[in-house]
């Protein structure tokens, strides 16, 4: 008990106690606090990621339908990945007009930072009905090493 | 650049849905996002359902309701891989357009374009301008 306490006394962050009252404050105001962190992570990261890994390395997917591969550019440098690239609108008259619009057009780039340097002569990209999958190897000197604990 | 966080500080993304192996049952329905573009001689619909190819969608048409079902084909967990960050959560598709009458039914074309439906519904050709001839007694 006593060492809890001079634990969180010496950790004791100010700005981790807003954060707590923020949060009990969104409390109140459930629905609120999805919208508006909905709204955050649509504007500012596109596309998103869905990372999945393996013992060989890191499996990124990403909705990216409608876009052409000729308009994806896939750059890994070390341990960054950016996704950059174009989405058009389909063939189009010059007569035609929306009737409903809900898609989004232009251009988009997204740079991520991986969990470690991954090699980059192994970089698989396949774009297949609009799902974006990126595999990136992982080399042996970033793999994890068991340590053999001896007796002396 | 941004990071990308680990799936535990997102409980929003609830990634047990997509771990665990009776995922079809857990599976969202989403609805598509859609542009709906009108030409002289019809009107397209461009439906956004990522990850579905031309056997995982159907599309039927019940008096004048148009209703687009999309199936997310499984697995959704690629073999051997365990998730470690879940932005975007995948799903079905399904919305439905009340059509008017102005449409040739029989003459709908639908394809399948890198993730997005594309719809075109051709306009009836005998409901364009008639003319009346008067006739004199």
């Amino acid at each position: 008990m006593l060492l809890n306490q001079i634990g969180n006394w010496e950790t004791w962050d100010p700005f981790g106690e807003m954060n707590h009252l923020q949060r009990n404050r969104n409390h109140l105001f459930p629905g609120f606090q999805a919208d508006r962190s909905q709204v955050e992570r649509s504007q500012k990261d596109f596309p998103q990621f869905n990372v999945w890994e393996d013992n060989d390395g890191l499996l990124m997917t990403s909705e990216l339908p409608g876009v052409k591969p000729e308009d994806l550019d896939i750059v890994a440098t070390g341990d960054v990945l950016t996704v950059k690239g174009s989405k058009k609108v389909l063939e189009m008259g010059e007569k035609d007009s929306f009737l409903k619009r809900e898609l989004t057009y232009g251009n988009f780039s997204r740079s991520v930072k991986l969990p470690y340097r991954i090699n980059p002569d192994k970089v698989e990209a396949k774009l297949r009905n609009g799902i974006l999958t990126v595999t990136l190897s992982r080399p042996e000197e970033e793999k994890p090493k068991n340590i053999t604990i001896t007796n002396n | 650049m941004t990071t990308l966080e680990k799936v535990e500080k997102q409980p929003e993304q609830n990634p047990t849905a997509v771990e665990n192996s009776n995922v079809e049952a857990q599976m969202n329905t989403y609805l598509p996002r859609t542009d709906i573009v009108e030409s002289e001689d019809a009107v397209n619909i461009w439906a956004e359902m990522p990850g579905l190819d031309s056997e995982s969608v159907s599309i039927t048409l019940e008096k004048n309701v148009l209703t687009l079902d999309g199936k997310f084909p499984l697995p959704v967990k690629p073999d051997g891989y365990t998730l470690r960050v879940g932005e975007f959560p995948v799903g079905n598709y399904h919305r439905t357009f009340r059509l008017s009458q102005e449409f040739d039914c029989g003459e709908i074309e639908a394809k399948m374009k890198d993730g997005v439906l594309c719809l075109i519904l051709p306009r009836r050709k005998d409901l364009g301008p008639k003319k009346v001839t008067v006739m004199s007694e």
